[in-house]
């Protein structure tokens, strides 16, 4: 990793489109993006133990918070190095829930560059609602894949902690929407290269003719990422959801379809 | 070279800071006051172990031993600059908790040593039933309020502590530690592999202004050791809390020698 350009975190709400640009992150030549690592959990720890022991840590130990953020930024790069064994230049990590730890991640490596995934929430609560993930503690499915409702509760939350991180990092965060990646993927992945400050591997487009390591709920879109990127799954929600679910959906994340430029 | 810490734990209120104290006034032992961040880490790094492990190794290259490493590395840089301002050779960490967490710090640091003191949980319990400890929220902590949670955390603080590896661990009794320091001192400096020095028992006169805003006994071992607070379970504690310690943890208190007549 050249001292200026950092790692990349992605973040945004499930079904968005994180592990297509994942997988085609990760066939660029220099960049290496796996499955969701858990490294978020390092973050949060880091933000824990700076908020409620960062002065004791400094007065008692000799350790200014800049040193121990830092030392929890080479317990997060050595893992995520270690996947491409020095063979590619830069790591990326997508995790959904990475937006609410992009502030944290940026103070820990200053030349990090973020991306956050969005997708028409109709047609993310449509994806959602087609699945019957269930929470392993209660066994119960979760409320965001049981009604239309839920969806739009849980997709108008992520979406807002993905505009809070994008107010507080400014240029450091890209919005990349799926409907432009579906509709005109080379533009869309040259503009996304151009943010990375990394040049345009055409690779990124035949992502599917790589052996992909799905991990965990990757799974679920393993069929979908056997073919290129193309619009068929935008507006998924017209076919799927019936117009009651959509409105009452187009209600209750109103101010965010908006604000991402859905009509 | 690794660092190779001495871990010392044990219930809250059972002389750990006393015995931090000696073993910092010990020439070749630096121990600075509660660090507070192991267990928190030590936790972290078994969760993600069980969690993420299977997928670090599969997707990361990063099979249980290298995560190890990374975590030992990590938690090493929070006592090296300590160590090393101190001039001592060897460092110790000193927060009770350790004690929960003594099984995965002896995986990490497969060449520390392990010390829990341990007090007769009945004097625990009521020390712990006096002290005005609060959360983040402000409302005290059940175990400084309610004698079965008090006895609960100690007995779960003796049993993690004994879950260290036998050979690298060592049990002091406070009541023994007050009535003969240099005996039961003496005896952990052999386990320690470190030289018998008297300047352990001196270890009240030391100048410790500023130090251990965290620890609640910071002043008191500022005045030499004795046995005052020995039993004070039996003026302190009602029938009822006598009562709800015994059911929680009599067999650990018998198994100990804890349990004689008016239990």
């Amino acid at each position: 990793m050249t001292r200026d350009r950092g790692p990349i975190f992605l973040g945004g709400c499930p079904r968005s489109g994180l592990t297509l640009i994942r997988v085609m992150l990760d066939a660029h030549p220099r960049i290496s993006c796996g499955p969701d690592s858990g490294v978020l959990s390092i973050a949060r720890a880091a933000r824990e133990l700076g908020e409620t022991l960062g002065d004791l840590h400094a007065r008692d130990f000799h350790l200014p918070p800049e040193e121990v953020r830092a030392n929890f930024a080479d317990a997060i790069a050595r893992i995520l190095g270690a996947r491409a064994q020095g063979a590619k230049a830069r790591f990326a990590e997508k995790s959904p829930l990475n937006l609410l730890f992009f502030e944290d991640y940026a103070a820990m490596f200053p030349a990090a560059r973020f991306i956050h995934v969005v997708r028409d929430g109709r047609d993310v609560a449509a994806s959602l609602l087609a699945r019957a993930w269930k929470d392993p503690r209660t066994g119960r499915v979760f409320e965001y894949c049981a009604s239309a409702e839920g969806a739009a509760r849980y997709w108008k939350g992520m979406v807002r902690l993905g505009l809070s991180a994008e107010t507080a990092l400014g240029r450091r965060v890209l919005r990349v929407r799926y409907e432009d990646l579906a509709a005109a993927p080379e533009p869309t992945l040259r503009a996304l290269c151009a943010f990375l400050d990394e040049p345009y591997a055409a690779e990124m487009l035949r992502f599917n003719e790589r052996a992909l390591d799905l991990a965990g709920m990757e799974g679920e879109s393993a069929a979908a990422l056997k073919e290129r990127v193309s619009p068929r799954f935008v507006g998924r929600h017209a076919r799927e959801l019936g117009p009651g679910d959509v409105a009452r959906i187009g209600e209750i994340a109103r101010d965010e379809l908006d604000a991402l430029g859905y009509a | 070279m690794s660092l190779a810490p001495i871990f010392i734990g044990g219930c809250p209120r059972s002389g750990t800071t006393l015995l931090r104290a000696m073993l910092d006034s010990h020439p070749a032992i630096v121990c600075g006051p509660e660090l507070r961040a192991f267990p928190a880490l030590a936790g972290l790094s078994a969760d993600m172990r069980r969690v993420m492990g299977a997928t670090l190794e599969a997707h990361y290259q990063l099979p249980a031993d290298g995560l190890d490493r990374i975590f030992a590395d990590l938690m090493a840089s929070f006592l090296e600059p300590l160590r090393r301002a101190s001039g001592k050779p060897r460092v110790a960490e000193k927060t009770p908790a350790n004690a929960l967490h003594f099984a995965e710090l002896a995986r990490l640091f497969p060449e520390a040593l392990f010390v829990q003191i341990i007090r007769d949980g009945r004097d625990v319990v009521a020390s712990l039933l006096a002290m005005n400890w609060k959360d983040a929220k402000g409302a005290p902590l059940p175990v400084t309020r309610d004698a079965g949670a008090a006895a609960r955390a100690w007995a779960g603080h003796v049993a993690g502590g004994r879950a260290a590896p036998p050979g690298r661990y060592h049990e002091l009794r406070y009541e023994r530690l007050v009535a003969d320091p240099e005996g039961e001192l003496r005896t952990l400096l052999a386990f320690l592999g470190e030289a018998w020095s008297d300047s352990v028992l001196d270890y009240a006169a030391r100048d410790r202004a500023g130090e251990g805003a965290n620890e609640s006994s910071a002043a008191r071992i500022a005045r030499d050791v004795d046995t005052t607070a020995v039993g004070r379970w039996r003026r302190d504690l009602s029938a009822a809390q006598r009562r709800a310690v015994i059911s929680e943890a009599g067999a650990l208190l018998a198994e100990l020698g804890y349990a004689d007549h008016d239990a």
